[in-house]
């Protein structure tokens, strides 16, 4: 047998290349004749020569073979082509790879046809290498011509590197850097909303540290509650020097001490410079919340409370107003008791005793309204005897006088002279100057010489006859408002009418007194 | 009944102390003197001849305290009234006899027997 052999023939027991793993077993079984490349036994040897470059070459390596860039390639890139390969051997690099088609495109035109290299890195590709799915992924591409005998390109080497992973790396890590900055970001707006909110806080908040009690954060209502003192960076000793004395250092020292939180309400604190910048008495609601760090060991206290000295005080003075109220109450039922007492006493008469108890009872509550429309802080004289006038001769104003200089009473002169004038008209209307059509009652009053003079004066009524008996009101003109007054008080039964002259002096009716 | 007692009256409601003089009076007992204000009272207690006084502690804002103190100084037992509101028996005072407002004339009297007893 001669060793002449046709190239087809010899195609599946050839023996180039030799070794070259699988892609070598593929190569040398291909039927080449079938592509541009002709049948193996006809490579030239720089086409050969490549191939067993390339087949033992540990990292991959593809070449594109003439115009049309027909490929061969070894088993590291195999490796690369996933479930394309073995079918891309002796494909058309542009029909191997339509995915990429426009990359291998611009290769062949540099490589190829200028005889240039070309470097890609951190190439991104989208290739279809297993079950058709789309797959991102980076390549550093290095390609470079491969000269034929004449020194042309005849082909392209390419070094594939699949750097994905490094690329992924990388972009998790600039994933984790931006998350990172985002979140800095976030709490940073976030501490700043926390401060702001802290700051604008209506109720008082402060933080002191350390067993010095040293001011870390004080917001402006707390401020504000000091008088604008400025106290971060100072211990409470120094910044509040007045509150050591008041107990407040001790309780810090506590809270400090026994990790306990105390709990103020409407606690009183004297300030040498509170709300609006003067020293004061606040009353304040108020938690010393002890703050523990990491280890559990209590590092410093938070302070936080609200001023109610403003709703304090209403309470102070609601609660004087109702036990006013309520001794007031109480003062008017003796009163009533008193006169029921000595109404019903003597009384020979029933109905007649029930028609004036009913009347001194009306006298006392007009006396009281006078006094409730001046806020319970006296009356004036004319005031008086117009509340008299009005219900003893409120039909007949021109028969009942007063006049005289303005002149205050205190509450209880003043409910003493209505009661008293009360008797004298209920008198005048019964048997004096009130009970025809023809008589008058003036009353003139004037103050001399620290004395005030009140002159009831009676005229034009029947002839008047002194009672055998001095009664209820007598008695209570005579005895009692010259007690209350602290003066003389007369009645006398002149022929032409009754005369009532009132004499005390002016400070003792005024409220003062000696 | 007990033996008449002369009984000074320190109230600064001028109703009170009349129904106070009446009860007194219907107990069959002698009213000694009334004062409503505290300088009236102070005055009278240095030289009124009486048994008993029966103050309330309140004299239109002042405590009738100091006549007390005289009054007790020269023997004159003590009953005092407590006021409306008022505040209540300070030292030296505070074992002393009180009668509660409002009073009828049975407390009043059994408030004299516990003094003169």
């Amino acid at each position: 047998m001669t060793d002449k052999t046709d190239p087809q023939s010899i195609a599946g027991k050839q023996d180039f290349p030799v070794g070259g793993g699988e892609c070598g077993r593929l190569i040398r079984k291909y039927d080449w004749s079938q592509t541009r490349l002709g049948p193996i036994s006809k490579w030239p040897q720089w086409m050969r020569t490549s191939v067993d470059i390339c087949l033992q070459a540990p990292i991959a390596i593809v070449m594109l073979f003439g115009p049309e860039g027909v490929l061969i390639y070894n088993d590291a890139y195999a490796a690369f082509a996933g479930q394309r390969h073995p079918k891309l051997m002796g494909m058309k690099v542009l029909e191997a790879w339509p995915e990429a088609a426009d990359l291998n495109r611009q290769v062949l035109e540099t490589c190829y046809v200028n005889g240039e290299t070309l470097s890609l890195k951190e190439q991104p590709l989208i290739l279809f290498r297993y079950n058709n799915a789309a797959d991102e992924l980076w390549l550093d591409l290095d390609y470079s011509p491969i000269l034929d005998e004449t020194g042309k390109p005849g082909g392209v080497l390419a070094i594939v590197v699949e750097t994905t992973d490094k690329v992924n790396v990388q972009r998790t890590l600039l994933a984790e850097r931006v998350a990172v900055m985002e979140a800095n970001k976030r709490l940073s707006a976030e501490s700043v909303f926390l401060r702001d909110l802290f700051e604008q806080a209506p109720s008082f908040m402060a933080i002191m540290s350390g067993p010095a009690h040293v001011f870390v954060l004080a917001n402006k209502s707390y401020q504000h509650l000091i008088g604008g003192r400025n106290v971060v960076g100072l211990t409470i000793r120094d910044a509040l020097p007045e509150v050591v004395d008041q107990g407040f250092v001790d309780l810090l020292d506590k809270v400090l001490k026994t990790g306990k939180p105390h709990i103020g309400t409407g606690t009183r604190v004297m300030l040498d410079q509170t709300v609006g910048g003067a020293a004061g008495e606040r009353f304040l609601d108020f938690i010393y919340q002890p703050i523990r760090n990491s280890d559990g060991m209590v590092s410093g206290i938070f302070c936080e409370g609200q001023d109610v000295t403003e709703r304090t005080r209403g309470e102070q003075h609601l609660r004087l107003v109702v036990n006013e109220l309520n001794h007031r109450v109480k003062n008017t039922l003796a009163m009533i008791q008193a006169v029921a007492a000595q109404t019903f006493r003597n009384a020979n008469d029933l109905p007649q005793a029930q028609a004036a108890f009913s009347a001194r009872i009306l006298a006392l509550a007009r006396a009281n309204d006078l006094l409730t429309g001046e806020n319970w802080e006296g009356a004036s004289l004319s005031d008086i005897v117009a509340g008299v006038s009005v219900a003893h001769a409120g039909n007949q104003p021109d028969r009942f006088t007063a006049k005289g200089p303005v002149v205050r009473l205190s509450p209880k002169a003043a409910l003493s002279l209505s009661m008293a004038m009360h008797e004298l008209a209920t008198n005048a209307v019964k048997y004096g100057a009130l009970s025809n059509d023809a008589g008058r009652v003036d009353v003139i009053w004037g103050v001399k010489d620290g004395r005030m003079r009140i002159e009831w004066r009676e005229s034009g009524g029947p002839p008047v006859t002194a009672p055998g008996r001095r009664g209820f009101g007598s008695r209570l003109v005579e005895r009692g408002l010259a007690g209350e007054m602290g003066g003389k008080a007369d009645i006398t039964f002149e022929p032409s009418g009754v005369v009532c002259i009132i004499d005390a002096p002016t400070d003792l009716y005024e409220g003062g007194e000696q | 009944m007990t033996r008449p007692l002369r009984v000074l009256v320190v109230e600064d409601e001028m109703m009170i102390a009349m129904m106070l003089e009446d009860m007194l009076a219907d107990l069959g007992h002698q009213v000694a003197g009334v004062a409503m204000r505290l300088p009236q009272a102070m005055k009278l207690a240095k030289d009124i001849e009486a048994d008993i006084a029966i103050l309330d502690i309140n004299l239109d804002g002042r405590k009738s305290f100091p006549a007390a103190e005289v009054l007790r100084e020269r023997g004159v037992k003590l009953i005092f009234a407590s006021g409306y509101g008022s505040p209540g028996l300070e030292a030296p005072f505070l074992e002393e006899v009180i009668l509660k407002k409002p009073f009828e004339a049975s407390d009043i009297r059994s408030a004299l027997k516990r003094v003169v007893a």
